[in-house]
């Protein structure tokens, strides 16, 4: 999980990860491997999926936008189709397959971005604040997909400001902080440093309790 | 997000739905070139016409009825200038007919047309043009008609918003002049999120596509283009 207040620069390091900007230095290491110099398979391996799912939905049906990764990456028509099935159900998206990706919900939205990245089989799934601007039952909604996900072997990268609400779920930590790394660490090691770096938690709540889950 | 439905595809089965849009894009530009050509009759009758196509297609004229105002204002102004340049009612009623017309039609194709569907069919007949990337030029296509709706969500947006902020009617070419640059603003910002989410899922505009066929429907569409054209030209 990376966190950190408003402009501590956390989307745009989700950016640099994904090799959407070119950084000015350094290098970005998956698996012990320097991903900068392979760009292709980086954009592969990682999946970003933006704050704002609106103008990430590119395909005029549930099903098409699903697809539209899978055409780009030249999959064969009965791969693409065990994909989308396979996406579909994981994401609870069956019912809405026809449907038109403006007429969804914040949360069928949510759901549909994730899928349309999550059907590329990305190593790595990383969400930009991916409970901004949803209503609560979409938010639990999403998490319980995010849950899942993480049960079914994917790794997760969760960026979000709403600290109290997700902490419980994160393996390990980071604190961003004006560009840089504030902290970091289990959510344990993380927990008593949050305020000292602008992140509210409320206090004499266990860690176990800062979930959307347990509201 | 806002929801304005204007230039948007809506998923049917009509007959415009079911032909190729090849055929659709040919008959457009047909339709447009008779419209040139023909008498003020012509004009009036193919427009009318035209408008009767769209009631038959169940167009929601009324619901796209305020992104329209944008085409009525320009409607007027054409008018107004062809009346005051040529003096004649007659030429500005044909000039006024005329951009309806294009009007009626662009809503007619984009309401029953896939933007990739679209897409698909020109990249495979400008490949066949020599020195041309038919796939880099339809893409650039696709994406310029997936612009289209998002111009119109920027501009009800940020209306929306100076409206709520009680903003007082002014001179409409001072708002005009005003609200552009903030739409401007909103715009550049969704056409760079939705090219990072391109990239993010490896867009190819280079990407060979597979060839949409023709059926019976497109010979029915033509020959209803080649009656009408011939109707405009007799009267």
């Amino acid at each position: 999980m990376i966190a950190g207040p408003n402009g501590s620069g956390k989307s745009l390091l989700l950016r640099l990860i994904k090799g959407l900007i070119k950084p000015n230095s350094g290098s970005i290491f998956l698996d012990g491997e320097d991903v900068t110099k392979h760009p292709k398979k980086r954009m592969q391996t990682i999946g970003l999926i933006f704050q704002d799912a609106d103008t990430q939905i590119v395909g005029q049906t549930v099903e098409k936008d699903i697809r539209f990764g899978m055409e780009n990456l030249a999959l064969s028509e009965q791969e693409q189709k065990m994909r989308l099935q396979k996406t579909l159900n994981l994401l609870d998206l069956s019912q809405q397959k026809e449907q038109r990706p403006r007429t969804l919900s914040g949360g069928e939205k949510r759901r549909l971005s994730i899928a349309g990245v999550l059907v590329m089989e990305p190593k790595i799934l990383i969400l930009d604040e991916p409970f901004a601007n949803l209503d609560y039952r979409s938010v639990v909604s999403v998490m319980n997909t995010l849950l899942n996900l993480k049960k079914t072997g994917h790794t997760i990268v969760l960026v979000s400001h709403e600290v109290d609400k997700t902490l419980a779920h994160a393996d390990q930590v980071i604190i961003l902080e004006k560009g840089t790394i504030a902290a970091k660490g289990t959510k344990e090691q993380v927990y008593s440093h949050l305020a000292e770096h602008g992140i509210y938690v409320p206090k004499q709540v266990p860690i176990e309790d800062l979930s959307w889950l347990k509201r | 997000m806002a929801e304005t439905l204007i230039f948007h595809y809506r998923q049917k089965n009509t007959f415009l739905h079911r032909c190729n849009p090849i055929t659709k894009v040919f008959s457009v530009i047909i339709l447009c070139l008779v419209l040139i050509r023909v008498s003020f009759l012509g004009v009036v009758s193919l427009s009318l016409l035209l408008f009767l196509g769209a009631m038959l297609q169940k167009l929601p004229l009324r619901q796209y009825k305020r992104e329209l105002r944008f085409f009525i204002f320009m409607l007027c102004l054409i008018f107004i200038t062809e009346y005051l340049a040529k003096a004649s009612l007659q030429e500005a009623f044909s000039a006024f007919f005329r951009f309806f017309s294009i009007i009626l039609l662009g809503l007619l194709i984009s309401d029953s047309t896939e933007p990739d569907e679209l897409a698909r069919s020109l990249s495979n007949i400008l490949d066949k043009i020599p020195f041309v990337d038919g796939a880099v030029v339809a893409s650039s296509i696709e994406l310029t008609l997936s612009l289209l709706p998002m111009i119109f969500d920027a501009s009800l947006q940020v209306h929306t918003a100076r409206q709520s902020r009680l903003e007082k009617k002014r001179n409409p070419f001072v708002v005009i002049t005003s609200l552009s640059s903030s739409i401007f603003d909103l715009l550049l910002d969704k056409a760079q999120n939705l090219s990072d989410a391109l990239e993010a899922r490896l867009f190819d505009p280079s990407r060979k596509r597979k060839r949409l066929h023709y059926g019976a429907v497109d010979v029915y569409l033509l020959l209803v283009v080649l009656l009408l054209s011939i109707l405009a030209f007799m009267l």
